[in-house]
């Protein structure tokens, strides 16, 4: 068969009326400026970060590639296992992540595995680089290997340099080595979802999760739910309010798996990223000691509230990754699927749809991009309107590729009706998109009120 | 035009439909995170046949498209279909599923269509809907050799791996295809086995029924319509029963997920009170009640009169509009539940897994306005 010299309705490259060919006919002076090289948009984005990042970026579409493709789909079918169990498939990912350095770089060599390069930029935009990578190929994966850095977050904000020392150095040290020490982040209460996230509803919450002053430490009772990774974490830091007082006095405080009372009670059935466990955690008078507290007593909402504004721009990381696997698998399905004796790609509205799909995810790309690049400060205006501007858009876009699909795209075979469970949950968690609304508000308040008063 | 069916009658019908849906079917489905048994199904489904809610192979049968021909008989088969569906979407379209042969039997004068023991209509062809080239054939414009090699992919693709893909419970052995013979949409009755039949795993939503993608071959009993305009006719109806039944069962589906969504606002708290005073939760759940509200018209709209192939473009039309605004009542009403919308047990996630199955099945919203703006152009 002869190959296609160019799409239906589209003119070939070496067609008279081609820019292509047109532009390689001026002035050589001008020529660099309006003749880009052949490049996906991939390769354009990545081409435009600075060469610390465009190395990490790389890094991590290979581990993601290599490592989560063929685990995606039947790890999101397999059963829920029991707390404290893990898929074979996915134990061997977790070691190979960690000898890998994917579950150390928070921190920089030799500490942890971040390279130095990248420290020259917000910690936040490479976290939502390997975020975006991890997803576009699978959701769960990429929350498996996610949630725990989302766990060493509040060591990290706490400023606390001997828990650091203690407590964040020999698990890395465990986890490059093979053998993963997992972080688990628990705010989330049965009685509060979103009191937990922001302050409108938790200055008149009532604290589940509370610590009861003992000797020598503190007595932690109460249940938090919906804890991403909590189920096989070792390590959980965990906000517990002080006994008789609000959720002004949250502290956080470190929790390991072999603590007497830690309970994981159970896994929640999921409707997507079913590959990482939403863990309901019990604590039966679990005795914490003094030296767990991570910060001082009463610094929990501020350090939870730091994460928070870090962490989500990894979520919109996600959103955008998740976008671009549709988008992928969208592109592929159009070019595979054959109609009459055209594949789909020919068809005028394939091709509006596909452009639609790679322009909001660029869109979306860009905004985070440049909110990420300058937030060496993690604002909490910013954070939030990347967190469901990304996120509601993304879902957009999976929408968009299974309609491109249709019938098709319901199949689990396709992977993007799994890319639509998997999306969703980034429009509820790390805050729901109504809440990140607010958010944004909240931080600008100061503003708002200042016009207020001139008028 | 006899009358046949009068308000009473359909309320009388409706009612005896809802006493089973709050009855046997809703202690079948108490849990959302376990889909339905196989065996649960069948019965299920056979006691809707003895009820009379679904028609069997006899010569008087009663239930779903049966009286079509009446005004009030779109009426009184959609809201069948949506009182199921808002107790388990799945076995709503089981039973519809269940219920397109005979129609089809029926509409075809062929009774020995239905010799098989359980038989599906698979409507749409391997992908979208025939572009323009459908509402071209259906108005009956003059077909040009692309459209009509476009008809004939569709409905019997010729890529080896392009595969039709059905949705219905498992256990089918007989197919009731339609396919372009060049002239017109003609029907064919064909054994399972001749299809090679691939189970192809689970799917987004619609839990309790299977999907299975199945080949394409010719080879089966023919069972016309011999006249054109008649095959013509057929197929258009066809499609847009089936349209009537997609709103149907999404309309119920989100009447019950805003149900849940308005007693998950009542009851949970938070900053120290009912969220459903939170404006942010109002907007939500307003966002599911004006869906339901506006697909609610669009169904009366769609059972308007005797559902005749000529009102194909504009059971279509509304279509197209229905399923985004019931999708959307969907997610909002499930965001309202914060994280536990997204666990099974809760019924949230499934509702909107649903109701996306459903905007994507016979046609995609993008398919069905493409559709309606060539019918109305060549019509």
């Amino acid at each position: 068969m002869t190959p296609q010299s160019h799409l239906d309705g589209f003119l070939s490259a070496e067609h008279p009326l081609s820019p292509r060919g047109l532009f390689a006919n001026l002035p050589a002076a001008i020529r660099p400026v309006v003749t880009p090289k052949l490049a996906t948009v991939w390769e354009q984005d990545t081409a435009a970060l600075p060469r610390a990042l465009a190395h990490a970026r790389r890094r991590y579409r290979g581990f993601a590639e290599r490592e989560l493709r063929d685990r995606s789909l039947a790890a999101d079918l397999a059963p829920h296992p029991k707390p404290g169990e893990v898929l074979p498939s996915l134990a061997a990912l977790l070691k190979t992540a960690g000898r890998e350095g994917m579950l150390t770089d928070l921190l920089p060599r030799p500490l942890g595995s971040a390279s130095l390069g990248s420290y020259r930029y917000p910690l936040v935009w490479t976290q939502a680089l390997r975020s975006e990578e991890l997803a576009r190929v699978c959701g769960g994966q990429m929350l498996l290997l996610s949630a725990h850095s989302l766990g060493v977050i509040p060591i990290v904000f706490a400023g606390d340099l001997s828990a650091i020392r203690r407590f964040v150095l020999p698990a890395y040290r465990q986890t490059m080595a093979g053998d993963p020490h997992l972080f688990a982040y628990a705010i989330t209460e049965p009685s509060a979802g979103s009191d937990a996230e922001e302050g409108h509803g938790a200055s008149v919450s009532q604290p589940s999760v509370v610590a009861k002053r003992v000797s020598g430490g503190w007595s932690l009772r109460g249940r938090k739910i919906f804890i991403s990774g909590g189920d096989i974490a070792k390590s959980i830091t965990v906000f517990a309010s002080l006994e008789n007082e609000g959720i002004e006095s949250w502290t956080c405080f470190l929790v390991t798996n072999d603590m007497p009372g830690f309970e994981v009670v159970r896994n929640e059935l999921k409707m997507g990223m079913r590959a990482s466990a939403a863990a309901e955690l019990a604590f039966h008078d679990v005795f914490v000691p003094d030296d767990h507290v991570i910060g001082n007593p009463r610094q929990g909402w501020a350090i939870n509230r730091a994460t928070l504004n870090a962490s989500r721009y990894a979520v919109a990381g996600m959103a955008v990754g998740l976008a671009q696997g549709a988008t992928e698998a969208a592109i592929d399905f159009a070019c595979r699927t054959r109609l009459a004796g055209k594949s789909l790609m020919d068809f005028q509205e394939v091709q509006l749809q596909i452009a639609n799909m790679m322009t909001e995810t660029a869109a979306i790309r860009g905004m985070l991009w440049q909110a990420a690049r300058k937030a060496y400060v993690a604002r909490q205006d910013r954070s939030s309107m990347c967190k469901f501007q990304c996120t509601d858009e993304a879902v957009r876009v999976v929408e968009m590729a299974l309609e491109l699909m249709g019938n098709h795209g319901t199949l689990h075979e396709s992977g993007v009706e799994k890319m639509y469970r998997d999306a969703r949950l980034t429009q509820i968690f790390e805050g729901t998109n109504q809440i990140n609304r607010l958010a944004v508000i909240e931080d600008q308040q100061e503003h708002f009120l200042a016009r207020i008063e001139r008028n | 035009m006899e009358t046949l069916l009068n308000e009473e009658d359909v309320q009388t019908a409706l009612g005896q439909v809802r006493r089973f849906a709050r009855g046997a079917v809703s202690s079948n489905v108490e849990r959302p995170e376990h889909p339905l048994p196989r065996h649960s199904m069948e019965a299920l489904v056979s006691e809707a046949i003895e009820a009379g809610f679904i028609p069997d192979a006899s010569d008087e049968p009663t239930g779903l498209w049966v009286d079509l021909d009446d005004p009030l008989g779109p009426t009184l088969s959609a809201r069948t279909i949506e009182t199921l569906a808002s107790v388990n979407p799945g076995i709503a379209w089981a039973c519809h599923v269940r219920a397109m042969p005979v129609w089809l039997a029926r509409r075809l004068n062929r009774p020995e269509a239905l010799d098989e023991r359980e038989t599906v209509v698979p409507l749409h062809g391997c992908y979208g809907l025939g572009r323009a080239a459908l509402p071209r054939y259906l108005a009956g414009t003059e077909l040009g050799v692309d459209d009509q090699a476009m008809l004939k992919d569709w409905l019997m693709p010729a890529q080896k791996d392009a595969r039709r893909v059905v949705h219905a419970p498992a256990g089918f052995d007989g197919v009731l295809s339609p396919y372009f013979d060049g002239e017109a949409v003609r029907w064919i009755r064909q054994p399972i086995g001749a299809l090679d039949p691939l189970p192809v795993g689970p799917t987004l939503g619609l839990d309790e029924v299977d999907a299975v993608a199945l080949a394409s071959s010719d080879a089966g009993t023919p069972l016309g319509p011999e006249n054109p305009e008649e095959a013509r006719n057929v197929f258009a109806e066809a499609l847009a029963i089936q349209s009537l039944a997609l709103v149907a069962v999404g309309l119920g589906c989100l009447r019950h997920a805003r149900d849940l969504a308005r007693e998950q606002a009542k009851a949970r708290k938070q900053g120290g009170r009912s969220i459903a005073h939170h404006p942010a939760v109002q907007s939500l759940i307003g966002s599911a009640d004006s869906a339901v509200a506006v697909v609610d018209a669009l169904l009366d709209r769609m059972c308007d009169g005797p559902l005749r192939g000529s009102r194909v473009g504009e059971v279509f039309a509304i279509r197209a509009e229905a399923h985004p605004l019931l999708c959307r009542g969907a997610t909002d009403a499930l965001q309202v539940f914060g994280g536990s919308g997204y666990m099974q047990d809760v019924g949230m996630e499934k509702a909107l897994r649903d109701s996306q199955q459903l905007r994507l099945m016979g046609g995609t919203p993008g398919d069905l306005a493409r559709f309606v703006a060539e019918w109305e152009r060549v019509r």
